[in-house]
């Protein structure tokens, strides 16, 4: 099924604007993870670990699952396909799985929060907070390229792609 | 008889990003295995 150019359009600003959302809030998320396992001031890093679980389910999960809705419905609804261009196919195989982790991880994220809500954070709960870090760092790692990706649609057709390329030539001689 | 050609060889790109991406997954996986999985603490 092929959207119409404006409907086309909404979904891409949807798109655009859940993505983008999703890499600076995880930009913002991983500052407070390094500002927790770096910060001198007991009070502060408390603050920083109080807000990650808000910021965890009430603006990174909903923009992430926005972004892959929309990215879903903006390649079904046009001619490029899911499975069809390697650059759009490499997104999916991203983004999918980072959504998997992203909701694995929120456990410890909300272990963190819950542990900054009763005490203050110590040399045992280092392990924790070099996690956070890390999974902060790669998750934005993951997006910069997913990012780069749209921006630069490198070329290449997958196989399957190839064949419907030619399917459609095939179909359109006389 | 349509011109039948080869299916195009994977980009490097494509070979590149395979890699870091294996790379990343072994990465996770020996973490989790290893016991920094999340709320194993």
């Amino acid at each position: 099924m092929t959207m119409t150019p404006g409907l086309r359009k909404v979904a891409l600003t949807a798109h655009v604007v859940s993505s983008v959302g999703w890499l600076g809030a995880v930009a913002v998320f991983l500052a407070l993870t390094i500002a927790g396992l770096t910060g001198r001031d007991a009070q502060m890093v408390r603050a920083d670990y109080l807000v990650m679980e808000s910021i965890g389910w009430f603006v990174i999960v909903p923009l992430c699952l926005a972004s892959v809705l929309t990215g879903l419905i903006s390649s079904l609804g046009t001619t490029l396909g899911l499975f069809r261009q390697y650059w759009i196919l490499s997104k999916i195989l991203m983004t999918i799985p980072a959504t998997i982790v992203l909701f694995v991880h929120m456990k410890p994220i909300g272990l963190a929060t819950k542990v900054a809500a009763e005490r203050t954070l110590s040399s045992t709960d280092l392990g924790l907070q070099i996690q956070l870090v890390a999974a902060a760092g790669a998750a934005l790692l993951v997006l910069l390229v997913a990012t780069t990706l749209s921006v630069y649609k490198p070329q290449g057709r997958t196989p399957y792609g190839w064949r419907k390329q030619q399917e459609q030539r095939t179909a359109s001689q006389p | 008889m349509g011109d039948r050609r080869p299916i195009p060889a994977t980009p490097r790109w494509v070979k590149a990003l395979g890699g870091a991406a294996l790379v990343g997954v072994l990465l996770f996986v020996v973490l989790h295995l290893t016991g920094h999985s999340p709320g194993g603490h």
